[in-house]
């Protein structure tokens, strides 16, 4: 009787101990991950502010501007949109992948101008629109955007470079891919009178 | 029953390090061959003519002349294409230079007379065309041209074929017109 | 005897394994296979006047070779000859999309399959060999306004085959709801 009465009471406090261990284990798996997170936010988000002529390095892409300005007409020469402002930024614009690409939309984000779609690029070489860049080719192109005549513009432009890094193997397919990194400079352009060419 | 469990692991380790990508079996089916030869596919088969190196390409387009300049070197590939049991439009042109790098067909030039892009290989009609190609001078060693239907082709012929080095100098101007460079 | 019987049921399960593999198999791939099907003509009706397809009475309307000088005077370098299809149906019932993803395609005795031109150099064609017409439409843009019951639709492709392997062309047509079934014509060219 006393040994069932021991025996009963040892099962409970295994059953006990598992639980506690159970629970501790869990706790602790929760905890290193929450830690982690926190660890990777550590740092604050301090963007770098770049000047005119200085290389950005954006992962794909490595930009370095020359100016900005308000156009007359775009820079293949056709007219601009009725009813519409034409800002152009000019810089030098280099493929830093290992891969023609033509997925450089996203690179630049004006930041006080009123909601821009993507900008329309156009090599200078040519005088016609941006295609594909070849690896380790610069070249000097100018992106578009077109906003409302009736918008007020601002004396300096503000852009942000978004940048982006490489994963050889992602989470989903194990295959290589370009994934967002966030906003890696920021520049303020004065913003030109109206001209009829970009500045070189 | 220790041995075995630990056997069927390290089985199982090895069966599952040495699966493809999903990339890799659901991509290209590749077919490699020399320029000096007619490489085929299942589908459709590439025989380089020529390939040329030249600093700048000038053609006519509408009456307008365009003069094309790079900052590196243009590299135009005569080939003729010939499709066996179907339709082929071959779209995807790339030629991997010496670094690895793959440079894509240049749409700057993609309205020259006679290239390959705007054309579509019937079946019993060898089509013959241009791939225009603009990289830096020192990618031009052991190239390789890929061929395909589209880029990133999944589970389609891919064509791969070797390029010999060319020793000569690029020449200053390469004109391109409807019979030929 | 219970030894027996767990031996039997153990061997009777490890017998049907290959079959529970192999059904599992199957069902997984079911949908692909059937999306595979649904791509493919094997079940193939020829023939040479009316054929019932569709939901419409599709018959062989009208057949140009141009390329050898005789139409059109035009004459194509090498082997090269253009070939234009007209085909006609006539609805019996409102179709609907019942003619989603058409496919018109040109084949030869040994198999060989030439697809059409697409729209922009099929209509530029039109325009060269017949400047007062509006260019006909081909399968695929008339699948999205295809005819009501008791109306007639007129369809036209172009292809660009080899002169050697025009005697034994034929045309055939699928639609995408009845593929692997589709109607073939005999062009009986030469």
């Amino acid at each position: 009787m006393g040994g069932l009465k021991r025996a009963m009471r040892s099962k409970t406090g295994k059953a006990w101990l598992t639980k506690l261990l159970a629970g501790a284990g869990g706790l602790l798996a929760a905890s290193i991950s929450l830690g982690y997170t926190l660890y990777e936010r550590r740092q604050a988000d301090v963007v770098p502010q770049v000047e005119v002529a200085t290389p950005v390095d954006a992962g794909r892409w490595k930009v370095s501007f020359a100016g900005s300005a308000l156009a007359k007409e775009m820079p293949n020469g056709a007219k601009i949109s009725p009813g519409k402002k034409a800002i152009v930024v000019s810089m030098m614009l280099e493929n830093l992948s290992a891969q023609s690409s033509n997925l450089y939309g996203s690179l630049i984000k004006p930041t006080n101008l009123p909601d821009t779609p993507k900008p329309q690029y156009y090599l200078s070489r040519d005088r016609a629109i941006l295609w594909d860049l070849q690896p380790r080719m610069p070249e000097a192109v100018t992106a578009v955007w077109e906003v409302p005549a009736n918008v007020a513009l601002p004396d300096v432009l503000r852009l942000r470079v978004e940048g982006e890094f490489f994963k050889p193997r992602d989470n989903l397919y194990n295959a290589p891919g370009w994934f967002p990194l966030g906003t890696v400079a920021e520049i303020a352009l004065p913003l030109d009178g109206e001209t009829s060419e970009t500045k070189p | 029953m220790i041995p075995a469990v630990l056997g069927a692991a390290a089985l199982l380790a090895a069966l599952q390090a040495t699966t493809p990508p999903y990339a890799t079996l659901t991509g290209p089916i590749s077919t490699v061959g020399r320029q000096s030869d007619t490489v085929s596919s299942d589908t459709f088969s590439v025989k380089i003519n020529r390939v040329l190196k030249a600093k700048s390409i000038a053609y006519k387009q509408f009456g307008r002349a365009v003069d094309l300049q790079s900052s590196g070197v243009w590299v135009a590939v005569s080939a003729e294409l010939q499709a066996f049991q179907k339709t082929v439009p071959v779209r995807a042109a790339t030629l991997i230079g010496s670094s690895g790098r793959m440079y894509r067909q240049s749409r700057r030039a993609g309205d020259a007379p006679n290239v390959l892009s705007t054309k579509t290989v019937q079946p019993g009609l060898p089509t013959t065309g241009l791939l225009v190609f603009e990289l830096p001078e020192d990618e031009l060693r052991n190239m390789k041209l890929v061929l395909s239907e589209q880029y990133d082709p999944q589970l389609k012929d891919e064509i791969s074929v070797s390029l010999e080095t060319i020793e000569t100098a690029p020449q200053a101007r390469l004109e391109i017109r409807k019979d030929g460079v | 005897m219970a030894f027996d019987r767990e031996r039997r049921t153990w061997l009777l399960s490890l017998a049907s394994l290959p079959l529970l593999v192999v059904a599992a198999v199957v069902v997984n791939a079911w949908r692909n296979i059937e999306d595979y099907r649904h791509r493919i003509e094997t079940d193939i009706q020829q023939g040479s006047g009316q054929l019932d397809y569709a939901g419409a009475a599709w018959r062989l309307e009208k057949v140009r070779l141009i390329g050898d000088g005789r139409d059109a005077q035009l004459r194509l370098p090498g082997e090269m000859r253009l070939i234009i299809v007209r085909m006609v149906a006539t609805a019996a019932r409102d179709i609907g999309d019942g003619w989603g993803q058409c496919e018109v395609s040109l084949v030869d005795g040994t198999g060989r399959r030439w697809l059409p031109l697409d729209v922009i150099l099929s209509s530029d064609i039109s325009r060269d060999l017949e400047p007062d017409n509006e260019p006909l439409k081909g399968c695929g843009i008339t699948s999205l306004d295809p005819p009501h019951q008791d109306h007639a639709a007129l369809i036209e492709e172009k292809f660009v085959v080899p002169d050697a392997a025009i005697p034994t062309l034929s045309v055939r047509l699928s639609v995408a709801a009845l593929r692997p079934r589709a109607i073939g014509f005999p062009l009986a060219l030469n």
